[in-house]
């Protein structure tokens, strides 16, 4: 059938063949199939039954071979000889007249080699246009299906068709990505078994194409072939460096693969590996604008959700500014009206960057919003939103930092809770220092054991209050030196008289000429609130009890008791025993602070002690006046619980730090030293 | 501040402590130290249970006291600290540094042992 079909499409090589025998010999020559029905030459036997051979000319084709003489028929001699493709019998060539035999072998043979082009180059041919079809139409459907497109599916099909051109029973395609093996498998089991990931390594290091059509050869190049593959057709794919993949085909029908299907395999080679090639871009290009839609929403959402606007009160001004970094930063800050006399304020950071950041500082002040709304005070707040929170933060492995604080316009004080937050600063301008508002609690996202107290500032006019985050203080020269709380305190104190939006410019400028090249690496947000040094100051504000008493250790007790009389005033103290270590602690420091007057700015030499004790809103303010020694607050050791540090007196000005919201020290004029002492009663 | 001592045998004894711990009263204390360790006592006792205010001043007399027993090789047990002493030595991290006993009987079981 192969011969027939080749020779009656090309019937020019059997006459170029049979002219040339013509030329040289004088005879004929004529090709019949297996069955002796002519196919193409001359018909030299007209008188006889098909015009080709006698009937029993199998006779003599045997008698050919076992004597070597030519046959004669109507007087003219005959030679035949098979024809073979690949070992296929495919008919046989028929020489009548004399000719040697050798010339005839030679003869048979070209004819043979001339089909046998003949036929892989059409079987390619075909194969090819087919192949290239049906691989156009895969492909087509991957760029069609664009990002809903599943490469395994895509690559299931292709192989699919495939297998079916080759006429292998089964084919697998294996594709490593990111450290997995992705297996994709037509005509064969769904999983990838062991032998099948040794071929896998086997081919991926094989650099050319791998055509086993023996076992012998086979189990050469795949040792743990499993017994039912008899041949095998496989090739690495030329992906890029992101991927590697292999094809392999097994189990074609005898006499298996031929290498035009090799050739057809490097050509859907090719192209399989385009596929897996576009697709991963495509992918790739699709996460990436996904990515940045996300980002862009993200910030959007931020932004969006950042208060419009500032708060108008009575008495104090705002200025804000609010710098990202990036598309979306992790700070955040609000406001939130409480009720008429009172604003809150929050200002946070969620450690971290981007979507997951993003997304947890919308949560974060949604849920700090919420809590303030019912009413509850900062470190409840706070301790609300780390319920809230804290699973989910735990999980992200992040946390937020806080500055939760409700300014009361009438009375003048600020109540506030720090979880984990870079401390406030509030500049208290009758003494012209700083005072930190520092962490009373852990960041949200840390388990609280126990919840810290609620801290009350009673503020005075001119006094001013900067909320902000680690990205003022943390900014950094590209260098790698830090600004500092000390550059924002001196950035601020320049300009500690003008309105809140001279302090916020005064940082930012000192910010800027600090790094000056360096790129923006964190958010910066501030947030000033300064009471107008027009506004009434708090009518509470008057010492309850002034005194001036010899400084002498005799008087120790007496001040002690005084101020255990005042604190025992105070409308916030809850009953005892709760309020016992508050007055303790008032006491204590009260009584350190009055021993270093007495023993170090005095010498144990006469002199007076003045002071003035005033409640306040939420606790109690001390101011302790002499007119002894200066007093160098650097000359005080280190604290330690190393009980050879507890020198005289040096040890005390740690505990007071340590045990009050606030000890200010200033040097009186043109002698004498005077400490101011505030603590707040804790709530909660 | 009233100082009163129990002696338990020639090397312990106990000694109470009544009043204010600071400053005006932190001497008394160490002179106390001084005298019981004169009297050969090694083992000292201090009983804080009426001692209801102690500052910096008189922490200092408490070590002062624990440095006066560790140049006899002997040894310094604090008991029955009130709330707000309690508070301070917590605060300041000296329950580190002195052993500190709920009431005197604990504190002598532990010298007998």
């Amino acid at each position: 059938m192969i011969l027939r079909a080749i020779l009656q499409k090309r019937p020019d090589i059997f006459v170029q063949l049979t002219d040339h025998w013509q030329r040289v010999t004088g005879g004929q020559l004529l090709a019949i199939d297996e069955d002796g029905e002519w196919v193409a030459g001359s018909r030299p036997f007209t008188h006889i039954g098909n015009g080709t051979l006698p009937e029993n000319w199998r006779d003599w084709l045997s008698q050919d071979h076992a004597n070597h003489q030519p046959i004669v028929v109507e007087g003219q001699p005959v030679q035949i000889t098979p024809l073979n493709i690949q070992r296929t019998p495919i008919g046989y060539l028929v020489a009548v007249g004399e000719a040697s035999r050798d010339l005839f072998w030679w003869s048979a043979k070209t004819l043979e080699a001339l089909v046998t082009a003949e036929e892989s180059l059409q079987g390619m041919t075909d194969e090819l246009i087919s192949a290239w079809n049906q691989l156009e139409l895969v492909f087509r459907v991957t760029q069609t299906l664009g990002s809903t497109s599943d490469l395994t599916s895509v690559l299931r099909s292709v192989l699919a068709e495939v297998k079916q051109v080759l006429k292998a029973s089964a084919g697998f395609l294996i594709q490593e990505q990111n450290d997995r093996l992705i297996f994709v498998s037509v005509g064969g089991h769904d999983r990838l078994s062991p032998q099948q990931r040794q071929l896998y390594y086997r081919l991926q290091r094989s650099k050319r194409l791998v055509l086993c059509n023996d076992t012998e050869s086979l189990h050469e190049f795949w040792p743990d072939a499993p017994t039912e593959i008899s041949n095998l057709l496989g090739i690495r794919l030329p992906t890029t460096d992101s991927t590697q993949a292999v094809v392999a085909l097994i189990n074609k029908e005898e006499p298996g693969f031929t290498a035009g299907d090799g050739k057809l395999l490097i050509a859907v080679a090719e192209q399989i590996a385009a596929i897996i090639n576009n697709t991963l871009l495509h992918q790739q290009i699709l996460a990436q604008e996904r990515m940045q839609r996300e980002l862009e929403i993200a910030a959007e959402i931020q932004i969006s959700l950042l208060p419009r606007g500032l708060p108008e009160i009575p008495g104090v001004e705002f200025a804000v500014a609010s710098l990202p970094a990036t598309e979306v930063g992790g700070d955040f800050y609000d406001f939130i009206s409480l009720d008429d006399n009172r604003l809150g304020i929050v200002v946070g950071d969620v450690a971290g960057k981007g979507v997951p950041a993003a997304m947890l500082t919308s949560l974060s002040r949604t849920i700090l919003r919420v809590e303030a709304g019912y009413g509850h005070s900062p470190q409840k707040v706070i301790t609300q939103t780390n319920h809230a929170l804290a699973q989910d933060l735990q999980r992200a492995e992040m946390f937020v930092t806080g500055l939760v604080a409700y300014l009361d316009h009438n009375e003048l004080t600020l109540t506030y809770a720090n979880a984990g937050h870079t401390p406030g600063l509030w500049w208290q301008a009758d003494l012209g220092t700083f005072e930190q508002l520092t962490a009373t609690t852990p960041p949200l996202g840390i388990q609280i054991t126990e919840p810290g107290a609620n801290r009350t500032l009673q503020l005075s006019p001119g006094d001013f209050v900067l909320l902000h985050t680690d990205g003022v203080t943390e900014s950094m020269t590209l260098d790698g030196l830090i600004f500092g709380s000390d550059r924002l305190e001196e950035a601020l104190a320049a300009h500690a008289g003008g309105t809140a939006d001279d302090l916020v410019q005064s940082v930012l400028s000192a910010v800027r000429a600090f790094r000056q090249s360096a790129p923006w690496s964190d958010d910066i947000t501030m947030i000033a609130m300064r009471v107008k040094p027009s506004a009434t100051p708090h009518p509470q504000l008057k010492p309850a009890v002034d005194f001036a008493l010899p400084a002498d250790l005799q008087v120790l007790d007496r001040i002690s008791e005084q101020v255990t009389q005042v604190c025992r005033s105070l409308p916030g103290l809850p009953a005892p025993p709760a309020s016992d270590d508050f007055i303790y602690l008032v006491e204590l420091a009260v009584s350190e602070i009055c021993t270093n007057i007495i023993q170090h700015a005095y010498s144990l030499a006469s002199g007076e002690i003045r002071g003035s004790l005033t409640p306040l809103a939420n606790g109690i303010q001390i101011d302790l006046y002499d007119d002894g020694e200066g007093f160098d607050p650097s000359s005080v050791p280190p604290p330690s619980p190393q009980a050879n540090v507890l020198n005289e007196g040096g040890y005390g000005l740690h505990i007071v730090r340590q045990i009050m919201d606030s000890a200010q020290y200033q040097a009186a004029t043109p002698k004498g030293n005077h400490w101011r002492l505030i603590k707040y009663i804790p709530s909660e | 501040m009233e100082i009163t001592q129990q002696n338990i045998d020639e090397e312990t004894c106990v000694i109470s402590l009544d009043g204010t711990l600071n400053a005006r009263s932190s001497d008394q204390v160490k002179e106390a130290f001084r005298e019981v360790t004169g009297r050969g006592m090694r083992q000292v006792v201090l009983d804080l249970g009426k001692v209801p205010f102690i500052d910096s001043s008189g922490l200092a007399a408490l070590v002062s006291g624990l440095k006066t027993l560790n140049e006899v090789e002997g040894s310094l047990k604090l008991t029955s600290l009130q709330s707000q002493a309690d508070l301070l030595f917590r605060l300041t991290m000296f329950d580190k540094v002195f052993e500190i006993y709920d009431d005197v009987n604990s504190a002598l079981e532990a010298f007998a042992t």
